[in-house]
């Protein structure tokens, strides 16, 4: 039998004493082959795709590339070596051309030398052609979806003759056709022979894109098995450790008075006279397609989007005029999401970040800080949401994993047991046990009394957790299901326009 | 929503790019107007005499700014530079002789500067703020505290003397300076990984990029052209006081970024761009000069200039450019 194309033998990596990789053990068997990764957020993968493309070194172990040794010592080792990384956050300059993009290194010269944008541009547009992009490669990066900026980086990993192309997280910020697309360019390659790790929470896209999936848990590689052995449950399972044996927790909670209401909002074409309202203990979700106008709904109430019509009542109080600062005085929180650059000081500790916004709660007299009240909450939502951190009051939040930086905001808000809570996409991007954790917390709060908005493009998670359900369709809401009446079917038929025939009031 | 956001991008770029020549076409007419003898071919020759310097020294600095650093310490190294050519001129040294030795002083400095910053890591403007400093003190240890006197054939060859007897050497050695740097930085691989860093250095680094020693040489370039500039300017000056060049990197770096080269990193041109900046500035200067401006009018109008470079440069990145 051939040697795999990549061996990770035995590997080994600590971090401040800490194990971080325990003896993992990865093949990547045939060239061609797409080999799925799975794993909770600090469970390893970064780590292990790190010191794959020479960022970290290893403590012991080996990698073996087609049976010889690799012993990368820098990104352009692996380069070289024709591994190839797909980050989450793009490696693109939207300063510059996708053409200069695709030839930072290796440029096309003159013979005096010099660039030659001609032969560049042309090179760039056949290898544009390859990922089935049809743009001018002197187009810049900036105003590109992110759809079409992985392309140009998947184009940018073909033009340097990657044999295993390593992507991490590569949905999240894509369109359902662009992932489709993605998927399609990843086959293609596979069937040239090009092989792909693939890295991601969505365990669906996993299971229908991979031809081998292996699961990682705190540091150790629990499992590698084909995909004919692999199910859902199974990977899940083995992620955290122990069967979970709902994905979506529901409880009943007692509703109670209208704690927010909206009238008749409305912003030209983007939201069409929106009216609803949300009652203590309640849990409402809100679907829509993309585009739908659900972020800018929320958006709209809390002050952050002018409108140009509605009214806002909280605890059947006209709010006069809503704004952040005044929702957070007095009891509203909202996640939005792009929570991670909204949401979070990167250079400050995890600690600061947990208890930033519940900072005035604990003001002792002249205003210093209870920072033994600090130390207790902080460790209460490191705890309950399970956050990964190594030092809480010394790690930064840029060094969280990015699944853990969710969490913390998440956290950061909890800590500061809002009345209305709108939270916008929390689970995107987060592992199956903090989704698992996030639904328990949103639960809690419902119970002691709280109303929640949750916008998801899940209708999973919405159908599992919700107590009624609004959809929105263009910018207008097509319809309100109370939990009973809860089917994919008829979400769909909503968030496609269909109007309810009667809206319930 | 993406055509809205192109077509956004093509009008902003189309402003700031000939929004750079419509003011420059506006500051001609307005100066014409108040002295006729503004828009004439010596007056024309004397402002290109007069941006040489400057010039050469904005050149230079685009590196740094494009990689997203700063070099305050330009002033100061041109100081440094037109004093010690002024003094080995002055004991007999040759014309080729002068420019080597402009040249390397400037590199020394940005020599240190380049260390500081890129092995060192030390933040830019901190270290070329000291060096601002020390490379004065120097200098000023060199003279006595006294001022030099340029004259001799190398100051005359270099501020005087016209090719053809028609296009002064200075404007020669200007243009020359402006074509190279912008084909380095436009058609080179070192070039154009210099907007990568400036746009990202963490991603240049990832893309195997040599960050640390692509920003040594953009501290080592801006030396060398400040000490270029300071040949030049000490020959045009002729008398090299302990004050020369001083505070001359402010109006570097305003000319630079009201050129359009980003304060931010990653964006930018020598030509026109920067030299473009450099006129304008020399043109306001010089126009008001020539409509007979009370001195603390200067002060004033660089100050407000440098805040509208400054404020457009800000307004520019906005976006993800940053």
């Amino acid at each position: 039998m051939d040697a795999p194309l990549l061996a990770l033998v035995r590997l080994n990596k600590s971090f401040s004493g800490v194990r971080v990789l325990k003896d993992v053990n990865l093949t990547v068997r045939r060239p061609g082959s797409i080999l799925g990764l799975v794993g909770e957020n600090g469970a390893g993968k970064s780590t292990m795709m790190n010191i794959l493309g020479g960022v970290l070194h290893r403590d012991s172990g080996e990698m073996l590339l087609e049976g010889a040794p690799y012993n990368p010592r820098s990104p352009l080792d692996a380069e070289k070596a024709g591994i190839a990384f797909i980050h989450q956050e793009l490696n693109l300059f939207p300063n510059m051309t996708i053409a200069e993009n695709l030839f930072l290194n290796a440029a096309p010269r003159s013979r005096l030398g010099l660039l030659s944008y001609g032969a560049m541009n042309r090179k760039a547009r056949e290898a544009l052609r390859r990922v089935g992009i049809d743009l001018h490669p002197a187009t810049r990066v900036e105003g590109l979806s992110m759809g079409l900026r992985q392309m140009i980086e998947i184009a940018k990993a073909l033009r340097r003759k990657a044999r295993l192309v390593v992507f991490d997280e590569p949905t999240t910020s894509l369109s359902t056709n662009e992932k489709n697309h993605l998927f399609s360019i990843i086959r293609e390659l596979s069937s040239k022979g090009i092989s792909t790790i693939y890295i991601s929470h969505t365990l669906d896209d996993v299971l229908g894109l991979c031809q081998e999936i292996a699961v990682i848990r705190d540091g150790s590689i629990i499992g590698q098995a084909p995909l004919a052995e692999m199910t859902k449950e199974r990977m899940i399972s083995m992620m955290v450790g122990r069967k979970l044996d709902q994905l979506f927790p529901y409880v009943e909670k007692k509703r109670g008075n209208c704690l927010l209401r909206v009238e008749g909002m409305s912003r030209a074409s983007i939201l069409r006279d929106i009216g609803f309202s949300l009652r203590s203990g309640e849990i409402v979700g809100l679907f829509g397609l993309m585009g739908a106008g659900r972020s800018e709904l929320a958006r709209a109430v809390y002050g952050i989007d002018p409108v140009d019509a509605g009214r806002i009542y909280f605890r059947e109080r006209l709010v006069k005029r809503p704004a952040p600062e005044w929702w957070i005085e007095n009891g509203m929180a909202y996640i939005t999401e792009n929570r991670r650059e909204e949401g979070l000081l990167m250079p400050k500790s995890v600690r600061e970040n947990l208890v930033l916004a519940n900072l005035r709660k604990m003001a002792l007299a002249l205003g210093a800080v209870d920072t033994r009240r600090e130390d207790r909450d902080s460790d209460l939502a490191i705890e309950q949401l399970r956050i990964k951190t190594t030092d809480k009051a010394r790690q930064q939040a840029r060094k969280l994993s990015g699944g853990n930086q969710q969490k913390v905001v998440i956290g950061k808000w909890l800590l500061t047991n809002p009345q209305v809570f709108i939270v916008d996409e929390p689970t995107r991007g987060v592992d199956v046990g903090a989704k698992f954790e996030i639904y328990n917390h949103l639960n809690a709060l419902a119970q002691r009394g709280s109303a929640i908005l949750f916008i998801s493009s899940e209708m999973e998670e919405l159908i599992g957790v919700c107590d009624r359900i609004l959809v929105m369709s263009q910018g207008e809401l097509t319809g309100e299901l109370e939990r009973s009446a809860f089917s994919q079917e008829e979400l769909l038929k909503y968030a496609l326009g269909n109007r309810a025939c009667a809206l319930p009031s | 929503m993406r055509a809205a956001q192109l077509t956004r991008e093509a009008v902003s770029s189309g402003f700031y790019r000939y929004g750079l020549f419509t003011t420059f076409g506006l500051l001609v007419i307005v100066f014409t107007l108040l002295n006729r003898n503004f828009l004439s071919f010596p007056n024309a020759i004397n402002l290109l005499q007069q941006t040489a310097s400057t010039g050469i020294a904005a050149a230079g600095l685009v590196f740094v700014l494009v990689s997203g650093g700063i070099d305050i310490s330009m002033g100061s190294t041109i100081f440094l530079s037109s004093v010690i050519v002024t003094t080995l001129a002055n004991r007999g040294m040759g014309l080729v002789g002068a420019f080597a030795v402009a040249l390397g002083c400037g590199v020394a400095v940005g020599v240190l500067n380049g260390f500081f910053v890129a092995v060192l890591r030390v933040v830019p403007l901190i270290v070329t703020l000291a060096s601002l400093y020390v490379v004065r003190g120097v200098a000023l240890a060199l003279t006595g505290v006294q001022s030099l006197f340029f004259f001799n054939d190398v100051g005359e060859a270099v501020a005087y003397r016209r090719l053809g007897g028609v296009i002064p050497v200075v404007v020669i050695i200007l243009v020359a300076t402006l074509l190279v740097v912008q084909v380095v930085l436009s058609r080179t691989l070192f070039g154009r990984q210099l907007f990568a860093i400036g746009n990202n250095a963490a991603g240049a680094q990832v893309m195997g990029i040599r960050v640390r020693r692509n920003t040594f040489l953009t501290y080592v370039i801006s030396g060398g052209l400040a000490g270029l500039a300071g040949l030049v300017s000490g020959a045009q000056v002729g008398a090299i006081t302990p004050t020369f060049a001083e505070g001359q990197e402010f109006i570097i770096i305003t000319s630079a970024i009201l050129g359009g080269v980003s304060l931010f990193g990653g964006k930018g041109t020598a030509f026109p761009g920067a030299f473009l900046g450099v006129l304008i500035v020399m043109c306001i200067e010089n126009g008001l000069v020539m409509a007979g401006a009370n001195m603390y009018l200067y002060t004033i109008v660089r100050g407000v200039v440098i805040f509208f470079a400054v404020m457009l440069d800000c307004l520019r990145n906005t976006g993800e450019l940053r």
